[in-house]
C-alpha cells in the first residue's frame, strides 16, 4: 500500500462548529490586494496616521511613569475602573446616559459579540439580523451553529414590516428569537443609518416578542453630516446590549471595546470572558483611560471627521462621474463604508479577480449575508484613500464594470434573471 | 555562493510563492548558502545589477514567474536561474499553445476548443458554444488559458452553465480553454535533471468526497494524496514515459511537474505542465521527492547543482 498523505492531518477531528470556518477564494485573492499597486477598497482601516504620534507617546510614558507595575500586571475581567468612568463620558457625548457598573471592558467589541453569543447560543437558536451585516459578526454567530434570519434593509435602514413578519411567523412555529443584531449607524457593510422612527419601531417589535436587541455602535461618533438619532441603549436599557469600541476614535491597535448590559446577563459575561482571557490588557487600558480623561479626545475626533467627510465626498463625487447609470450606491451620513449594487447579472465575487488585474479592490457582497444574497453588490472603504487614490480607484472600478457588463451581454447572461 | 531567492511577485499567487520561497531560502541557509531573499517590484532589476547574485533561485508562481518574463530578464542580466528556460516557460504556462505542442508531438491529451474573449465580444462566439458541446461533449472543464492554479476553473455539464464557466475563466485570462472531462485517475510526475532525466515518484491526487467537484479537489483537507500512486508497473510506466516526453517536447531543462489524467482505459492524457512546482509543505515535488529518498534540502540543493550545471 502506498504511503497516503493529505494537506490536513486532522479533518476528522476538528468540532463541528468549525464547518463554518472555511477558506475563500475570495480571501485569498484579497490577501494580493495589499500590494502597494492596488488601490484597495476592500479594507476597513481607521486613518491612524491622523494621530499625533507625540500625545500618544506622552501617554504611554505617563503610564509607565505613575503606575507601571500595575500596568504590567493582570488586571479584573471586568476591566480598569477609572477607564469605565472615562467610557461614561464617551456615551455620554452620544447621549447615552450610563453607570460604570453597567459597563463591561472587552478585547475590542469583538469578544463582545463572541461572548454575548458563548453565553446565549444553543445550536440551533434563532437569532435576526439585518441583509447585508458585519462579516466578524456573523462569523461569530456561525460558530455557535444557530439558525440566522436575516431582514433586509432600505434607506432608512431594517424594515421592520418585514421584522415583524419574520418575528410573527417564528412564533407561530414556537420559535422564539434570542437576539436581533444591529448596527443602527453608518452600517458596516452597507453605510445606512436606521432612522429615528424605525428605532423606536424595532424596540417596540422586540418587546412585543420578548427579544433582546444586540447594538453594535463602533461609528456612533463618526458622524459627517445629519443629525444623531438616539442610541437603541438610552430607549430601553433592560432589553439592549450595548457594544462600544475605541477602535475607529482612538485605536484598533490598543483592542479596547465594551459592554453595557443589564447586570444579570454582565455577570454571566463577566464568567465567559474570565474563561476566554481572564482580563483585557492592564496596560492598554490604562494608555487608554489617560488618552480619554486628559487629552482632547473630542477635538481629535473632529479632525478625524473632516478627514472622513473629505474622503467621503471625494469618493462620492467620483462616483457620481463615473459610475452613474453603471451602478447605484448609498450616501453614508458617517463612518467608513458605502454599499454600491450593480446589474443583478454581474456577480462581484467572480469580477474581482477582473478588478485585481485593473489594480483596483473591492470587498464582494455576498460574504456580508447570511445565506444567499449581494451577489452583485460590493462594499466600498473611503476612510483609508485620499482624493486622488479614490478618484483612480473609482476610474479603475468602472472600466472594469463596463468590461464585466458588455462580457455578460455578449454572452447572454444580462437575458436570464 | 551568493543564492538570490526570487518569492511574492505580483501575481494572485503571491501568498503560495511566499510560503514556497522562505522554505526554500530556510533550506539554503541550512546548505551554507548566502541567501539574498527577492520581491519582483520597480527595484527588482536594479537590486539584481547592484547585488549581482550568483544564481536566482526561482519560487515565483504564476503571472511573469512562470510565463517567461523574469526568465527573460534574467537571461538579459547574465544570471543564471533555477528553472526551464524562456521557450519552455512561455509554452507552459499558456495551456493552449502546450496543447498544440503536445497534439504536434504525439502526446495525448483531452480534446479541446480556446476561444479569446473577442471572439465573445466582437464576433458573437456565444452562438458557437452548442457547437463546442456537440463537438467535445458534457461534461466540459472551463479553464482561463493562462492563468498558474486552479483560479478560474470551472466545470459545465449543461449548455446552460457553459456561458458562466466561460466569463468566470475569462476573469483570468483574456482566452479560455474548453476541454473534454475525462474521468479517470490523476497523478502527477515531477521530472529532474538536463541531459540525464529522473521521473520521482508518481503523486496520486483523490478528493475525499464521492463525487468529483473543484471544493474538494482544491480546499486543503480535503483532498488525500498517494505516493507512489496506486497503478500497476504497465500503466506507471506508461504515465512515466509520457512525463518524460512532455518535458522534453516543451524543451525543459532543471525540473518540471506534469500533471496527467488516466482515463478508464488505462491510458495517460497529459492535462499541463509546470515549470514552477510548488515548495511548501503541502506541495508535491516535494512529496514525490521524499518517496524517492531525497529530504527537502536535498531536493533544493539539487535543483541548485542542476541550474549551475545547465548554465556551465
Amino acid at each position: 500500500m502506498s504511503p497516503r498523505f493529505t494537506l490536513d492531518p486532522f479533518i476528522e477531528q476538528y468540532a463541528h462548529r468549525t464547518s463554518s470556518m472555511l477558506s475563500s477564494q475570495i480571501r485569498d485573492l484579497l490577501a494580493v490586494t495589499a500590494r502597494p499597486d492596488i488601490i484597495s477598497m476592500a479594507g476597513g482601516l481607521p486613518f491612524t496616521q491622523a494621530f499625533d504620534p507625540e500625545v500618544i507617546l506622552r501617554t504611554v510614558r505617563r503610564v509607565l511613569e505613575e503606575d507601571y507595575a500595575a500596568a504590567l500586571q493582570y488586571g479584573p475581567t471586568d476591566g480598569y475602573a477609572p477607564l469605565k468612568h472615562s467610557l461614561v463620558e464617551v456615551m455620554r457625548e452620544e447621549g447615552t446616559v450610563c453607570f460604570p457598573e453597567d459597563i463591561m471592558i472587552t478585547n475590542g467589541a469583538q469578544q463582545g459579540l463572541e461572548i454575548i453569543t458563548k453565553i446565549f447560543i444553543n445550536p440551533g437558536d434563532h437569532i435576526i439580523v439585518e441583509a447585508p451585516s458585519y462579516v466578524g459578526a456573523l462569523n461569530s454567530f456561525q460558530s455557535y451553529q444557530p439558525r440566522i434570519h436575516a431582514v433586509d434593509m432600505d434607506e432608512a435602514g431594517m424594515i421592520i414590516d418585514r421584522l415583524r413578519v419574520m418575528l410573527r411567523e417564528l412564533d407561530a412555529g414556537g420559535n422564539h428569537v434570542k437576539f436581533i443584531y444591529t448596527i443602527p449607524n453608518f452600517q458596516n457593510p452597507a453605510g445606512i443609518t436606521l432612522s429615528t422612527e424605525r428605532r423606536a419601531q424595532l424596540i417596540e417589535a422586540a418587546r412585543d416578542y420578548d427579544c433582546l436587541i444586540v447594538e453594535d455602535n463602533p461609528y456612533g461618533l463618526l458622524r459627517f453630516e445629519g443629525t444623531a438619532g438616539p442610541t437603541l441603549r438610552s430607549m430601553d436599557r433592560e432589553r439592549v446590549i450595548y457594544l462600544g469600541t475605541l477602535s475607529k476614535i482612538f485605536s484598533a491597535g490598543m483592542r479596547i471595546g465594551w459592554i453595557a448590559a443589564p447586570h444579570p446577563i454582565l455577570n454571566k459575561l463577566l464568567l465567559a470572558k474570565q474563561s476566554a482571557d481572564l482580563c483585557t490588557s492592564s496596560f492598554t487600558q490604562r494608555i487608554a483611560h489617560i488618552y480619554f480623561s486628559e487629552e482632547d479626545w473630542r477635538g481629535q475626533v473632529r479632525r478625524l471627521l473632516e478627514i472622513y467627510r473629505n474622503r467621503c465626498h471625494a469618493m462620492l463625487s467620483a462616483m457620481d462621474e463615473h459610475l452613474s447609470g453603471l451602478a447605484e450606491w448609498t450616501r453614508p451620513e458617517g463612518g467608513f463604508f458605502l454599499w454600491a449594487s450593480l446589474p443583478d447579472y454581474v456577480n462581484t465575487s467572480e469580477m474581482l479577480a477582473s478588478a485585481i488585474g485593473m489594480k483596483v479592490a473591492y470587498v464582494p457582497g455576498s460574504g456580508f449575508f447570511p445565506g444567499e444574497g449581494g451577489e452583485n453588490c460590493m462594499r466600498l472603504n473611503y476612510s483609508y484613500a485620499d482624493d486622488e487614490m479614490a478618484e483612480e480607484g473609482i476610474k479603475r472600478l468602472a472600466k472594469v464594470i463596463k468590461r464585466e457588463v458588455s462580457l455578460a451581454k455578449a454572452l447572454g447572461l444580462d437575458k436570464r434573471s | 555562493m551568493r543564492i538570490g531567492v526570487l518569492m511574492g511577485g505580483r501575481s494572485l499567487e503571491r501568498d503560495i510563492s511566499l510560503r514556497s520561497g522562505r522554505r526554500v531560502c530556510n533550506a539554503l541557509s541550512e546548505l551554507g548558502y548566502d541567501v539574498l531573499e527577492l520581491d519582483v517590484d520597480e527595484s527588482f532589476v536594479p537590486t539584481l545589477k547592484s547585488e549581482h547574485p550568483d544564481l536566482v533561485y526561482i519560487a515565483l508562481h504564476g503571472k511573469f514567474g512562470e510565463d517567461g518574463t523574469v526568465q527573460e530578464l534574467l537571461e538579459i542580466l547574465d544570471i543564471p536561474y533555477t528553472g526551464p528556460g524562456v521557450f519552455a516557460s512561455t509554452m507552459g504556462f499558456n495551456k493552449a499553445l502546450s496543447k498544440e505542442i503536445f497534439l504536434h508531438e504525439g502526446i495525448s491529451t483531452p480534446p479541446f476548443f480556446v476561444l479569446s474573449e473577442a471572439t465573445f465580444q466582437e464576433m458573437g462566439a456565444v452562438h458557437a458554444l452548442s457547437a463546442v458541446a456537440e463537438k467535445l461533449g458534457f461534461p466540459l472543464v472551463v479553464k482561463p488559458a493562462a492563468q498558474g492554479s486552479a483560479l478560474g476553473v470551472n466545470f459545465a455539464t449543461s449548455l446552460e452553465t457553459l456561458p458562466l464557466a466561460v466569463q468566470s475563466a475569462l476573469h483570468y485570462d483574456e482566452r479560455v480553454l474548453l476541454e473534454k472531462f475525462v474521468n479517470g485517475t490523476e497523478v502527477a510526475a515531477s521530472i529532474l535533471g538536463n541531459d540525464q532525466l529522473e521521473a520521482l515518484p508518481l503523486v496520486e491526487t483523490v478528493p475525499r468526497s464521492e463525487f468529483f467537484d473543484f471544493e474538494a479537489r482544491y480546499t486543503p483537507g480535503l483532498t488525500e494524496y498517494y505516493c507512489p500512486a496506486r497503478l500497476d508497473d504497465g500503466t506507471t510506466k506508461a504515465a512515466i514515459d509520457i512525463a518524460l516526453r512532455t518535458h522534453v517536447a516543451l524543451g525543459c531543462l532543471n525540473v518540471s511537474r506534469v500533471d496527467i489524467i488516466i482515463d478508464g482505459d488505462g491510458v495517460p492524457q497529459v492535462l499541463e505542465l509546470n515549470i514552477s512546482p510548488g515548495m511548501t509543505e503541502t506541495s508535491l515535488l516535494p512529496m514525490a521527492a521524499e518517496a524517492a529518498g531525497l529530504d527537502f534540502k536535498e531536493l533544493v540543493k539539487k535543483l541548485v547543482s542542476l541550474a549551475l550545471e545547465k548554465s556551465s
